[in-house]
Order: structure tokens, then sequence, then C-alpha cells
């Protein structure tokens, strides 16, 4: 074929994969939840033999068509179920196992999240510098043009685009044609000036010399999202802005609600549900802590008095389990004797709200509960300095993704990163200066890689990264466009300018032998021993 | 026999016949001829004269082992090679549809890029035998 048919072929079988997802994602969301409300209908203690049938034959589609369209992982797992469902449908007078039916459950959610993983190619990965750079407007606001320029550079080392203005009114004659995502802005010129940017709906950060209680307090009133002191730390205002950035497209709260009471519950989720968060009802405290492990919620919402089981007992069973020892747990109830408060308080609960309570209310505490768990995590497994799953989480992290795609049969690649003469970073230009070093090797990996991948920071300036679904050939290339992208970028320290390069040694799971399997991270770091052997700046296999 | 041009293909499912088509039609510049079900290719089957039959193996109504059958009731069809396309290509499940008659089974799911080389090949060999 001439290349210009390849490419319309390429072009319009890219088009029929669209579609395809664009149908394949709410079907498999819908096999899921018909059959999860299948197994929590109260009438029926058996699952519908029509239930098991038409999840069968819907699955089989799946099977069938997923890997022509270039999800052969989603066929490979949907293939798995099929086969299970089939040997229940065969032994039709043989009931399954509620704990197998439930597992089956869970396995169908994750199909979802095995599509959401290889829909979103490596290729995309790679894009087009232009693109990334792009991503993030940052509007500067400094009088000092000499330290707006200095700030602008550092800032520009982690892909931001920032645009300087030394003025206000500059800034605000430009809201019409642009918005940026975060305004950053020098509070010495004055706030009183700054009404007019409160049209803009970004998360506004002060930088400031004057450490004084009055000038915080105004920047509060101004909705500051932070107060930052000069002379600058770039690292940890870069730290925020990711954070604020993320928070921007934090995922929707999973909220679980248990109350036996079925029309309050269905209040309880409407309000919440209409509040952007993603609940489910569960009306059998029975099954709660396999709904615990299906649905991960983030926060679980209790009444107090339930027939059978009541709320301080079941709190007390949740924390029995260690995953579930730091999960928020609010009761709700029209309890008003603080003795017993005090009591479901003891028993592991968090916090109380009294019935009746208005949507407002109840949406307020849920969501900052929620957002405070969420940082709460974040700080006890994430590395201060670069925002990364820290050495004990991305080992654990890593062992279980590696096991995981043993199991499902998927190719994964582990990657060790190791940032080139970074002593010599630290004792010429110090410590500060090499901390912006590895804080923009962070930023740089987040850009780069796939939500679904793994990050984390695990040593001084070694990074460990893995990647789902991805095999060898493709890891290097992704390992490689970071390794060139890192050398290209500039750091300053007062009028020196340097670059620093890294080195990285990559393993593909499918290529190790038997043998090898539990030992991925060792070859991995065996391969970056031999980049850095082989001169450093390099990505070694 | 002569040249393979003609290849009528029986799909329900309305995703894999788009891409199947596209794919037989774009790389191996065939000349297909696309039914949703048994029943359609009993009609069409015998005007548009097809050089090799794809079928697919679970359908509602007739299946394809069935399709098959009927078709092979037609003069001008009965020494057409058919090809069936399935997700279950276990050894034992393979040699029951060649015993019905087959060609060849291609599984399911396909690469869109290779399908016409397989199909290709398939009828090649079947010529060979002939």
């Amino acid at each position: 074929m001439v290349d210009r048919e390849q490419q319309s072929l390429e072009n319009k079988l890219l088009a029929l994969k669209q579609c395809y997802l664009a149908t394949l994602e709410p079907e498999l969301k819908a096999i899921c939840q018909e059959f999860t409300s299948a197994l929590q209908a109260p009438s029926s203690p058996a699952l519908p033999q029509s239930v098991l049938l038409d999840t069968y034959r819907r699955l089989h589609k799946i099977v069938v068509s997923a890997g022509t369209f270039g999800f052969p992982a989603v066929t490979h797992q949907a293939r798995a179920l099929e086969v299970t469902l089939q040997g229940w449908m065969d032994e039709a007078n043989v009931l399954p196992e509620r704990s197998s039916l439930e597992a089956f459950a869970r396995r169908l959610h994750e199909l979802q999240n095995d599509l959401t993983t290889e829909a979103q190619p490596l290729s995309s990965v790679a894009a087009e510098e232009s693109a990334i750079s792009a991503s993030t407007l940052i509007w500067l606001i400094e009088e000092d043009a000499e330290l707006g320029n200095r700030i602008l550079e550092q800032l520009s080392n982690f892909s931001y685009t920032v645009r300087l203005f030394t003025s206000v009114e500059e800034a605000v004659s430009l809201t019409d044609d642009e918005t940026p995502d975060i305004v950053i802005v020098d509070a010495m010129v004055g706030f009183g000036q700054l009404l007019p940017l409160q049209s803009l709906t970004c998360p506004l950060l002060f930088i400031s010399d004057q450490d004084t209680f009055d000038a915080r307090v105004q920047a509060a009133q101004l909705n500051a999202h932070g107060y930052f002191l000069k002379p600058l730390n770039i690292p940890q205002l870069v730290s925020r802005l990711e954070q604020l950035l993320q928070d921007r497209q934090a995922p929707p709260a999973r909220i679980l609600v248990v109350d036996d009471d079925h029309q309050l519950a269905m209040y309880y989720q409407l309000v919440l549900e209409a509040a952007g968060m993603e609940v489910r009802v569960l009306e059998k405290p029975r099954h709660i802590i396999e709904q615990l492990s299906s649905f991960r919620p983030e926060l679980l919402l209790m009444d107090v008095h339930m027939p059978a089981y009541n709320g301080p007992d079941l709190a007390a069973v949740v924390r029995q389990y260690d995953e579930w020892s730091s999960l928020p747990i609010v009761f709700l109830s029209a309890e008003t004797d603080l003795n017993k408060q005090v009591d479901a308080l003891d028993h592991g609960a968090d916090d109380f709200l009294t019935k009746p309570i208005s949507a407002a209310q109840l949406v307020a505490s849920v969501r900052t509960r929620v957002a405070r768990a969420r940082t709460l995590s974040a700080l006890l497994n994430k590395d201060s300095l670069t925002g990364l799953l820290k050495h004990a989480s991305i080992k654990s992290a890593t062992i279980s993704e590696i096991a995981r795609a043993y199991r499902q049969e998927y190719p994964v690649v582990v990657a060790m990163l190791d940032i080139d003469h970074f002593k010599k970073v630290n004792d010429t230009y110090g410590h500060a200066v090499g901390d912006v070093v590895i804080a923009s090797v962070a930023t740089l990996l987040r850009q780069r890689l796939r939500q679904t991948d793994i990050i984390g920071r695990y040593g001084g300036e070694e990074f460990l990264i893995v990647l789902p679904h991805c095999k060898a050939a493709d890891g290097w290339k992704c390992l490689e466009d970071i390794r060139e992208y890192f050398s290209r970028l500039r750091f300053r320290q007062g009028d020196t300018e340097f670059a620093c390069t890294l080195s990285a040694g990559i393993v593909c799971s499918a290529d190790a032998t038997e043998t090898q399997r539990h030992n991925l991270l060792v070859i991995a770091d065996e391969a970056l021993y031999r980049a850095k052997r082989g001169g450093r700046n390099q990505v070694c296999y | 026999m002569n040249e393979l041009t003609r290849i009528l293909y029986v799909e329900d499912d309305l995703d894999i016949q788009t891409v199947a088509k596209l794919a037989l039609e774009v790389v191996g510049g065939f000349n297909v001829k696309v039914c949703s079900s048994g029943e359609e290719a009993m009609a069409e089957a015998e005007h548009f004269s097809p050089d090799l039959i794809l079928l697919d193996v679970m359908m509602p109504g007739m299946d394809g082992p069935n399709t098959m059958a009927s078709l092979r009731q037609l003069n001008t069809l009965q020494k057409v090679p058919v090809i069936f396309m399935t997700a279950k290509v276990q050894p034992k499940e393979v040699e029951q549809l060649i015993s019905l008659g087959a060609e060849s089974v291609i599984a399911k799911p396909f690469d869109p890029m290779t399908l016409s080389s397989q199909v290709r090949s398939i009828w090649e060999q079947a010529c060979g035998r002939s």
C-alpha cells in the first residue's frame, strides 16, 4: 500500500476505534451496574439465571470485538469472566456462592479500569513539547520586572507557561482574551488594586516580603490560596501549584451511605450526587466489608440506629480492618443524647451529624471531611518535595502491580531513574538548587506519564516508575523522551546557568524469566548501573 | 480456481462488520458484500456469487454452521470455501467446525491489519488442495 492509503486507513481505523470506545465505556459500566444491583436486590436470594445469561451475552460481544479495536487486555479479561459465567450456567442447579458472585462483581468493576488504562495510549504520553508547555498558564503580576523575570525563568523550568505583567491594569486588560489557570501576585502592588481580578475564578497566590498578620488576613479576604515569603522557595511554590492544579481535576468523592431507611438513604444519595459526588447506598449492613472493598469509598455515612446492628458496632468492625483504619466515618442520627454520641465517637466514628440536616450542611461537612482525608493521605504517602509516592509506598505499589500484571498476563515496564552527578549539583550550587532539580524531574515525570502509571521517589535522587500495559520498546521510548527533555532544561543559580542529565534502566515483565519475576526491581537497577557505566545520560534495557 | 475477489461476509455485530469490511476492502482490495444474518445471506448469496464466504459462528437466529449448511444447498454455492470466525478456538472446537466442511477458522478478535492476508492464505491453501 502507498503511504497515503496506509495513512487514510489508519485514520479510519482510529475513528472506528473512537466510536467503539464511546459505546464500550457505557456498556461496561451498565453491565457492571446491572449485575451489582441484581446482586443487591432484596427480593431474590439467588441471582436469576436470566441475569447470568444477559451478562454472558454482553461480555461475549466484548470478547470478540475489543481486541479488534485495539483493546486486547479487555478481551483477555472479559474472556476470563465469560469462562466463569459459563461454568455457572453449565451447572444451573448449583447456585454459585454469594462470595464468588461478589468477587465477580469486583472483577467486572476492574474491567472498567483495564479499559481506562488501555485507552490511554503511550503515544499520547510522548506528546509534542508544545502541547505540554501550553498545558498550564500562569499569570505573574510583579512590579519589579527584574525579579519577575527571574521567577518566570524558574517556573518555566517546570514547563509552565508564565506571562509576566508589571501592573494589575495590564493583566486586567487581557482578561477578555485569555484565562489563566493560576494567578501569582506580589502583595507590594497593594491589596486595594486587586479587586478587578476577583472576576477571575482561578486560584490566587501571593508573594510578599512582609510576614504580618494583617497582610495575611487581607490576602485571605481576597480568597488567597497561598502566601509565600521572599526570597521565594521555588520547589515549595511549585508543589503548591501542582496541588492546586490537581484539586481542580480531582475525581469525585466516593461516599458509601449505610441506612436501613430506604427513602432517607435515597435522599442523601440525591443530595450528594447533585453536589458531584459518587454515592452508593447499602441497606444491608451485613455486606459492609464487601462493599468497602468493591467500592472503596472515601467516607462512610452511617445511621446510628439500625434494626439488626447498631452504628457504633459497625464502625468498630470496620476499624478492625487495617486498610479501613483511617476511613472517615460520620454518623447521622436524630440522637440528641450527648452520652450516646460520645459512645459512637469512642467506637471509631469521626463525627456526628444530627438529623434533620439541611442539604447544604450535609454536602459541606462531607466535602470538607473528604478533602481533609485526601490531604492527609497524600502527606502520609507522598514525598513533600516531589509530591510523588515515598519509598515504602512506591515499593509496595510496585510489587502489587507486578503481581497483578503476571496474574492478568499483561506486560508491565519497571524503570529506575537517577540524576547524573547529583552530588556535584548540591556541592556546587547548594541544596536549595538541588531540590529544584529533583522537583523538576518529578514534575516532568508526572506530566509525561499516564495517570495510571506509578511514580515514586525511591531515594535521594533516585526514582522508580511502573508502566502497566506497556512493552519494553514503548517504555524505552517513553523514558528516552523524558531523558532528552530533561537534558534540555536549564537551571539557574545567580548568574550561572547549568543543565543536568539523567540515566535510567528498564525491564519489561514480558522479557523476564520465571526466576527473574520476583527480581524486576533488581534487574532494572542493574540496567541503570549499565547506563551509568556506559557514560550516563542514557536509557538501558 | 479463479482469482479471489468477491467475499460474502455474514456478521450480526455492526461494530465488527464495519471494521472487517474496511479491512477487507482497503487492505485486501476485495469486493465485500456484508449480511447481518444467515437469513439475509440466503437471500443475497446466489445473486452476489461470492468466491469465498466468511461466517460468524454465534449469531441470533441461524447461527454460522446452520447458515453454511443452508448455503451449501444452493447449487451455485456448493463448492465455495467457507471460513468461520469465532472466539472459541480450542482445538476441539476448531476440529468440530472443520468437520462440518469449513475450510478454516479465524480467531476473534482479529487484527484488522492482517485479516486480509489471513483470508488470502487460507484461500490459496484451499486452491492448492482442490
